[in-house]
C-alpha cells in the first residue's frame, strides 16, 4: 500500500478493530496527505477525462464527412488532430517533464488525433479497409506513446485496442480460421512498458488498473488462438488461469499491486468448474470432434505456462498457501482424467472439487482474519450447492431447508468472526 | 536536445509519414489508374470512427468462376482478372491464384466450403463515404418506389474505380449520368 492510500484504509481498519480510532488519529498526523498531492491527483484525473473527451470529440467531428471541402483541405485537416497532439507531447516532454497531468493528457489527444487522421483518410479516400486493419495501424501508431512520454491511459487504451483486433481477426469475419499473429508482437511490445511502470509506480492505481488490463488482454489472446471449442480447449484455459493466480509469488518481497492476475485467475478458474459441475458437459455429444486436432499446440502451450508457474512457484509458496486456486489446475487435470472415463464421476469430482475450494478458502479466511476470504469460501460453497438445483430433482422443502441452512453457515460465520475480533480486542 | 526529445522527434515522424504514405499511394491510384465502371445497388449504414457511407453491393461479385486448386472450405485470398461488357461496365473475367503482370486485376476474397464452382466473391472495395445525412437520402434515392403494383425501377447506379497494380481507389458513386454529390444538392 502506498503513503497516499493509508489514510483511505484507516477507517476500515479501525472497522475491523485492528486499530483504535486514536491510533488512527496519530498515523493520520504521522503521514499526512500533502493538498498539493490531493490536487494533483485531482489535476490528473481531469486531465485524462478532459483530453479524453477531446479526443472523442475530434474523432466525431471528423465522423462528420465534411464533403463540401475540397480534398486537399481535408487532406491536410487530418493532419491538424496529429500535430496538435505531437505539441503537446513536446511541451510535455521539455517543459512539463515529471507532470503526470501533461504526460496523460498530452498522449490521450494525440493517440485519438493519430485514430482520427487515419479514419479521416480512409474516409476521404473510400477505403472499405477491416476493422482489424484499422485497430492494427492505430496500435502500431500509438504504441511509442506508451514509452514517450509513458502514458498508463494510452497504455489501458493500447491493450484494449489490441485485445479488440484479435477479437476482429477472429470472429469478424464468417467462417474466418485466421489466427491473430500479429497480436503477440503487440503484446510483446508491451511488456518491457509494464515491467517499467512496475519499478516506477509499482504500488499506485495506474499499476493497478494496468495490472487488470494487462491480464485480460493475455487471457483473450490466448483464446484467440483456438480455431474451434471441444473439451480439452478448457484444459489451456485452466492453465492460464492457475499462472494468473500465481503471479502474486513472482516478486514476493517487492509490494506491487499484481492482485488483478490473482483476480481474473481465480474468477476464470472457479466459472471453468462452476460450468464443468454440470454431467452434460462431460458428454461427447456436447462437443464438436471435427479439427480438434488443429489447436492441440495452443492448448498444449498454455497449459505448460500453468504447469511451469506451478513448479517454479513450489520455491517460494507452500501448496494451498493463501489460496487454493493454483491447485485447481491439478484437480481440473484429474476430473480431465476421469471424464474421459465416466462423465458422472466426472461431475462428482467437479463438485468436490469446488467444495474443497470453498471449504480450504474459508479456512484461509478465518486464518487471515479475513471477512472478504471467508465470504468467497462460504460463497463458492453456497453456489456449489445452489447448481445442483438445476439438475437434481428435489422438492421445494428440500430447496427450502438447503437455502436456511447457507443462510445460516453465512450468519453464523461471520458473526463468529466478528465477535472474535471484538474479544481480541483490549 | 535530450535522447527523450530526438526519440520523440523520429517517432513523431513516423506517425506523419504513415498517413502521407497513405495518401500518395491513393492519389497515384487516383491519377494514374485505369478507369472501371462497377455496377452496384447501395445501402446506409454507418462506422463508429469513419462516419456515414452507403455500402456498395457490386453486380461484378456475382458470377461463375473455376479456380484450380481453389476447393478448399473456408475464406480463400485470390486475384480477380477485369475485364468490361458490351455496356462498359466492369466483370470479372478470371480468378487466379497469382497476381497477373499485364491486366488489371483486383486482389478479392472467396469462400467456398469444397467445390470447384465459385458463385460469389468479396471485391476490397464496398464503401462510398458521405456527409452525415447523405447516406439514408442515398439510399431512399437508389430504392425501387412502388406504384400500385407495378415497380418503379431506379436509375442505374454504378462506382467508378480507378486500379493500378491491385491497387483500387473510388472516385465517385454516379446514379443516372450524374455524380451522387450533385444529386444530393437537390434533396432537401
Amino acid at each position: 500500500m502506498s503513503r497516499s492510500q493509508l489514510p483511505d484504509a484507516l477507517p476500515e481498519l479501525v472497522r475491523e478493530g485492528l486499530i483504535s480510532a486514536e491510533q488512527a488519529e496519530r498515523i493520520r498526523a504521522r503521514y499526512p496527505v500533502e493538498p498539493k498531492e490531493q490536487s494533483s491527483r485531482m489535476l490528473l484525473v481531469f486531465a485524462i477525462l478532459g483530453s479524453l473527451l477531446v479526443g472523442l470529440g475530434i474523432i466525431l467531428i471528423i465522423a462528420h464527412n465534411w464533403d463540401d471541402l475540397p480534398r486537399a483541405a481535408r487532406v491536410a485537416l487530418a493532419f491538424v488532430p496529429i500535430l496538435l497532439g505531437q505539441v503537446l507531447v513536446f511541451v510535455a516532454i521539455r517543459k512539463q517533464a515529471g507532470n503526470a497531468a501533461w504526460r496523460e493528457g498530452s498522449a490521450l489527444i494525440l493517440a485519438c488525433g493519430l485514430c482520427a487522421c487515419i479514419a479521416l483518410i480512409s474516409q476521404i479516400y473510400h477505403i472499405s479497409g477491416s476493422l482489424e486493419g484499422y485497430l492494427l495501424m492505430c496500435s502500431f501508431l500509438i504504441l511509442p506513446l506508451l514509452y514517450i512520454p509513458g502514458s498508463i491511459t494510452v497504455a489501458l487504451g493500447y491493450l484494449a485496442m489490441v485485445s479488440w483486433y484479435g477479437w476482429a481477426v477472429r470472429f469478424e469475419h464468417f467462417g474466418n480460421t485466421d489466427r491473430p499473429w500479429m497480436l503477440l508482437l503487440l503484446l510483446a511490445a508491451a511488456v518491457p512498458f509494464y515491467f517499467l511502470e512496475a519499478r516506477r509506480n509499482g504500488t499506485g492505481t495506474g499499476f493497478w488498473w494496468l495490472s487488470l488490463f494487462m491480464a485480460l488482454t493475455v487471457g483473450c489472446c490466448g483464446m484467440y488462438f483456438y480455431t474451434d471449442w471441444g473439451r480439452y480447449h478448457v484444459l489451456g484455459i485452466t492453465g492460464l488461469a492457475a499462472a494468473f493466480t500465481l503471479v502474486p509469488w513472482t516478486h514476493r518481497g517487492l509490494e506491487l499491486r499484481t492482485w488483478p492476475w490473482a483476480l481474473i485467475g481465480g474468477s476464470t478458474m472457479l466459472g471453468v468448474f462452476a460450468v464443468y459441475s454440470f454431467r452434460p458437459m462431460w458428454e461427447d455429444q456436447f462437443f464438436r470432434n471435427d479439427q480438434q486436432h488443429q489447436d492441440w499446440p495452443a492448448v498444449m502451450f498454455l497449459l505448460s505456462i500453468g504447469i511451469a508457474a506451478y513448479v517454479l512457484s513450489l520455491r517460494v509458496r507452500k501448496p494451498l498457501e493463501r489460496w487454493p486456486y493454483p491447485e485447481g489446475l491439478w484437480l481440473f487435470l484429474a476430473c480431465f482424467a476421469v471424464g474421459s472415463v465416466s462423465p458422472t464421476a466426472a461431475a462428482i469430482v467437479v463438485n468436490l472439487t469446488l467444495l474443497l475450494m470453498g471449504v480450504v478458502t474459508v479456512r484461509r479466511g478465518i486464518e487471515a482474519d479475513s471477512l472478504k476470504r471467508l465470504n468467497l469460501g462460504l460463497t463458492i460453497i453456497g453456489i456449489t450447492v445452489l447448481m445442483r438445483f438445476f439438475d437434481a430433482d428435489l422438492s421445494f422443502v428440500m430447496r427450502g431447508l438447503v437455502f436456511i441452512a447457507l443462510g445460516c453457515a453465512f450468519l453464523f460465520m461471520n458473526m463468529r468472526m466478528l465477535r472474535q475480533r471484538n474479544k481480541d480486542v483490549p | 536536445m535530450s535522447r527523450k526529445v530526438l526519440l520523440f522527434g523520429f517517432v513523431a515522424l513516423i506517425q506523419l509519414a504513415v498517413p502521407v504514405w497513405m495518401i500518395v499511394g491513393h492519389e497515384r491510384v487516383r491519377n494514374e489508374g485505369v478507369l472501371f465502371k462497377f455496377k452496384t445497388a447501395p445501402i446506409d449504414p454507418r462506422d463508429p470512427f469513419r462516419g456515414e457511407y452507403v455500402r456498395l453491393d457490386f453486380a461484378a461479385e456475382s458470377g461463375e468462376w473455376m479456380i484450380a486448386n481453389g476447393t478448399q472450405t473456408g475464406n480463400t485470398r485470390a486475384y480477380a482478372l477485369l475485364g468490361t461488357d458490351d455496356e462498359g461496365f466492369a466483370t470479372v473475367t478470371s480468378l487466379l491464384l497469382e497476381a497477373p503482370s499485364d491486366a488489371p486485376y483486383l486482389p478479392i476474397i472467396f469462400s467456398t466450403w469444397g467445390d470447384a464452382e465459385i458463385t460469389r466473391i468479396r471485391l476490397p472495395f464496398d464503401r462510398f463515404y458521405l456527409e452525415e445525412g447523405d447516406g439514408k437520402k442515398t439510399e431512399d434515392l437508389l430504392t425501387p418506389e412502388w406504384n400500385g403494383d407495378e415497380m418503379v425501377p431506379t436509375l442505374p447506379s454504378y462506382a467508378e474505380v480507378r486500379i493500378l497494380s491491385g491497387e483500387a481507389v473510388i472516385t465517385d458513386l454516379i446514379v443516372g449520368d450524374r455524380s451522387i454529390h450533385e444529386w444530393l444538392k437537390e434533396v432537401p
